[in-house]
């Protein structure tokens, strides 16, 4: 190697030692997660379709369906097992790789560089591309160490071990493409949202230009904005509304097409589930089976839109620690004032993205010639899942009420609920722990009569969890 | 109650043996503050010595262990919003929002305080050259810095707390935030300036508080501080100086030939002045103390740090 280039790759081994020694936690949990997230596919499978005969029914349910392929791919070997697996998991977990390389590229890179620690870095020997190659050679690594746990966890499963070796070497190929290109994205855009806002699009894009075959491309570069507020909303909504209009949006759109399009599927669910009864046991809530698809499916929905309650909620412990609420509260807004306009939003922005699921459901249902005569219901069916959301905003309150850096709680908290969501449908996990998750008592509308009681509680644990949390935050040192 | 102190100026920021502990360290160990109506208040010490945690538990953001503290007459942690409404604060730190212009973050912060004089507001990010369209993302520290400051500046607040205020700037912006500082002298304004910088507060502070460890070491009017400093004597004299370092309240003497350099205590001065007249002087240069000999001697004294 030519000293030059030597000299821009110096310290490489050092920060790619630092780098791991501050992921010690968040690498191998990460790791372990996604090893453990991938098995659920054909565990799930094989409780759903245990026979050929069954297999061979989700073949022809499936076989040419053109709403499907948009999000799987053409299918290819679905009526075998391992072909069924691979299809299902394939696309999911080329996104799921790809994302996890783009946050950690971005993490060792731009975040660093945003808290200044690249230039304390820089200043010692360090080379200006070590940071860049670390990054890669942590994030290329953590791969590979997944590859071969995704690929033992399969194979010992019982899948065809060189159909593994191709399916796990794609979803691979995929992860480091996007670790490039994020590395690429991060030397443009100069800040980390932004990075992870870009890439995030770009994986989003090659999904959707995989599915639609087309899009026209357009190039993002920090523009400068306007030098006024264009908001007439009272202080401090004004200030909740303009820092988390961004995050409702993305939100939106992002449920809204999920929720067009799942709802375009509604028709396809009933041959498709005819196909496996084990799979309609598991789904069927009552009533006719299409209610039971949508009631199921905003279940789903409200989970993700528990995200957005919780990181709305969660913006006061946010600004915090990010060293801005000093600047806020001098100026005399108060501090419960303060917290409870984000409160108050994440709320609104509840009710508006479970009220878009229902409505785009419908709509989507209908444009494939369901019919609208469910519109109305499935409109009024979103807001009714509200509550448990609450319920997770209010443990995100309670959260930074104790201290910023309890943040993590509800998080982990919506990661149980998902967990029971997906577990609870294959009886795999006990009662209780059923019982502990707030969507377990959700009445599934439209399948089931809505009941009022368990949603008045629901939103009464809500608001005593907030109340609790403004009450702490109230008392409590700012860090 | 309005406290007062010994000269009748209405007290406006008052603290007595304020303590706050975080874990094992004491970052305010025993406090006492006094800035009157009117002043600007020079808080002076190294970095770690305290001052940002005073300023918070003034402003309500951390609650004192013990001791008391006033702004404005009212208790930090029990009624500070009161003292919000009344006061305007520059962090040592500013962060931002990435993602909002400079203007609207400008706009969001008068929102939240209900209103600011948006003519003079338009002066100072002239004064100060702020971009108003760049996103907070893309200001460096200094740019940062001038939006908290412009904020502040804009609010019509009846004191001003400023923690280490010009750490980012140049030294043009520089002028114009002393500039500022003066104009709200001028109107009657309190500022509480803290820095670790001594020409800034010695340009315009006139009183002046010195932290160590958590605890003021000295405070007073700048003069009566100056008059704890030694001058600097430079001399040529005709004949021979020795004997000059027997002279009490001299130090730190040099002879070459007939040219002596020496530091006098403020009371020696007299003394020094006589011993000089004795003989022929050739030339002679003082220097009046500056704060850095104040702070250098404070700090020398008691050796740690």
């Amino acid at each position: 190697m030519n000293p030059g280039l030597r000299q821009a790759f110096a310290g490489t081994g050092h920060l790619v030692r630092f780098g791991l020694r501050r992921d010690r936690v968040v690498l191998p949990v990460s790791v372990i997660a996604l090893a453990i997230w991938i098995l659920l596919y054909p565990i799930q499978y094989e409780i759903y379709y245990p026979t050929q005969v069954q297999i061979d029914a989700y073949a022809a349910a499936t076989a040419g369906n053109a709403a499907l392929e948009a999000f799987l791919g053409p299918g290819r070997a679905i009526d075998t097992f391992d072909g069924l697996v691979g299809w299902e998991m394939g696309p999911v977990f080329s996104i799921l790789a790809s994302l996890f390389a783009m946050f950690m590229v971005v993490r060792h890179t731009r975040s660093e560089e945003e808290d200044g620690r690249t230039e304390l870095l820089l200043s010692a020997p360090v080379g200006r591309l070590s940071q860049l190659a670390a990054a890669f050679l942590i994030t290329g690594g953590a791969l590979l160490v997944q590859a071969v746990l995704w690929w033992t966890g399969l194979v010992a499963f019982g899948l065809d071990p060189v159909g593994t070796t191709a399916q796990v070497m794609a979803i691979l190929g995929c992860a480091l493409v996007f670790m490039a290109l994020t590395g690429v994205v991060c030397q443009v855009v100069s800040h980390p949202r932004a990075a992870r806002g870009v890439a995030g699009s770009l994986i989003g894009a090659f999904y959707v230009i995989r599915g639609v075959g087309d899009l026209g491309a357009g190039y993002l570069r920090p523009r400068p904005g306007p030098p006024e507020l264009r908001t007439r909303l009272p202080a401090p909504m004004a200030f909740a509304w303009r820092i988390q209009r961004g995050a409702l949006r993305g939100w939106l759109l992002g449920l809204g097409i999920a929720a067009l399009l799942y709802g375009s599927l509604g028709r396809e669910v009933e041959a498709l589930l005819e196909s496996s009864p084990q799979f309609t046991e598991a789904l069927f809530a009552g009533g006719e089976i299409t209610d039971s698809y949508f009631a199921t499916m905003l279940d789903f929905y409200a989970i993700v839109a528990s995200g957005f309650v919780i990181g709305s909620a969660l913006r006061p412990g946010t600004e915090e620690k990010a060293g801005r609420a000093e600047l806020v509260l001098a100026t005399g807004v108060g501090r419960v004032r303060w917290a409870s306009s984000h409160v108050l939003l994440a709320l609104l922005g509840a009710i508006l993205l479970m009220v878009t699921c229902g409505l785009l459901s419908g709509i989507g249902f209908g444009l494939v010639g369901g019919g609208f005569d469910r519109l109305v219901d499935l409109t009024a069916a979103g807001p009714v899942f509200v509550p448990a959301a609450l319920v997770l905003g209010g443990i995100a309150v309670l959260s930074f009420g104790i201290s910023p850096r309890a943040s993590f709680l509800p998080w982990v908290a919506l990661g149980l609920c998902a967990v029971v969501l997906t577990l609870q449908s294959l009886s795999a996990i006990s009662e209780r722990l059923v019982d502990l998750s707030p969507f377990s008592h959700l009445p599934l509308v439209p399948a089931q009569p809505i009941e009022f009681w368990p949603l008045v509680w629901l939103s009464s644990i809500a608001f005593a969890l907030s109340a609790l949390g403004l009450g702490l935050w109230q008392r409590r040192d700012l860090t | 109650m309005v406290p007062k102190d010994d000269l009748g100026t209405e007290e406006v920021i008052v603290t007595r043996a304020l303590v706050k502990r975080f874990g094992s360290t004491r970052a305010l160990d025993g406090l006492d503050l006094s800035v009157g109506r009117g002043q600007v208040h020079g808080f002076l010490g190294p970095n770690g010595a305290g001052k940002s945690t005073a300023i918070r538990v003034l402003l309500g953001m951390i609650r004192a262990d013990s001791g008391e503290s006033r702004v404005l007459g009212m208790e930090p942690w029990t009624e500070s919003r009161g003292i919000h409404q009344r006061i305007a604060y520059v962090p040592g730190e500013v962060n931002l929002w990435p993602n909002l212009t400079g203007g609207e973050t400008l706009d969001l912060l008068a929102r939240l305080r209900g209103g600011v004089d948006l003519v003079r507001r338009a002066e100072l990010c002239e004064m100060f050259d702020l971009d108003l369209r760049a996103k907070g993302g893309s200001y460096s520290r200094g740019n940062r810095q001038k939006v908290a400051l412009i904020a502040a500046l804009a609010s019509e607040a009846e004191v001003y707390f400023f923690d280490e205020p010009t750490a980012g700037l140049d030294p043009l912006k520089e002028v114009a935030f002393q500039s500022c500082v003066r104009e709200i002298q001028a109107s009657g304004g309190t500022v509480l300036l803290s820095s670790h910088i001594l020409a800034q507060v010695e340009q315009l502070a006139d009183t002046l508080t010195i932290i160590r460890n958590g605890r003021a070491i000295e405070s007073g009017s700048l003069t009566r501080m100056k008059h704890l400093a030694r001058s600097q004597v430079q001399a040529t004299v005709v004949g021979d100086p020795s004997g000059l370092d027997l002279m009490p309240g001299v130090h730190d003497v040099e002879i070459d030939g007939e040219r002596i350099e020496c530091s006098v205590d403020p009371d020696e001065l007299k003394g020094l002045l006589r011993w000089l007249l004795d003989r022929e002087v050739v030339d002679l240069v003082t220097r009046p103390p500056t704060l850095e000999d104040l702070f250098l001697r404070e700090y020398g004294r008691g050796g740690e740090e």
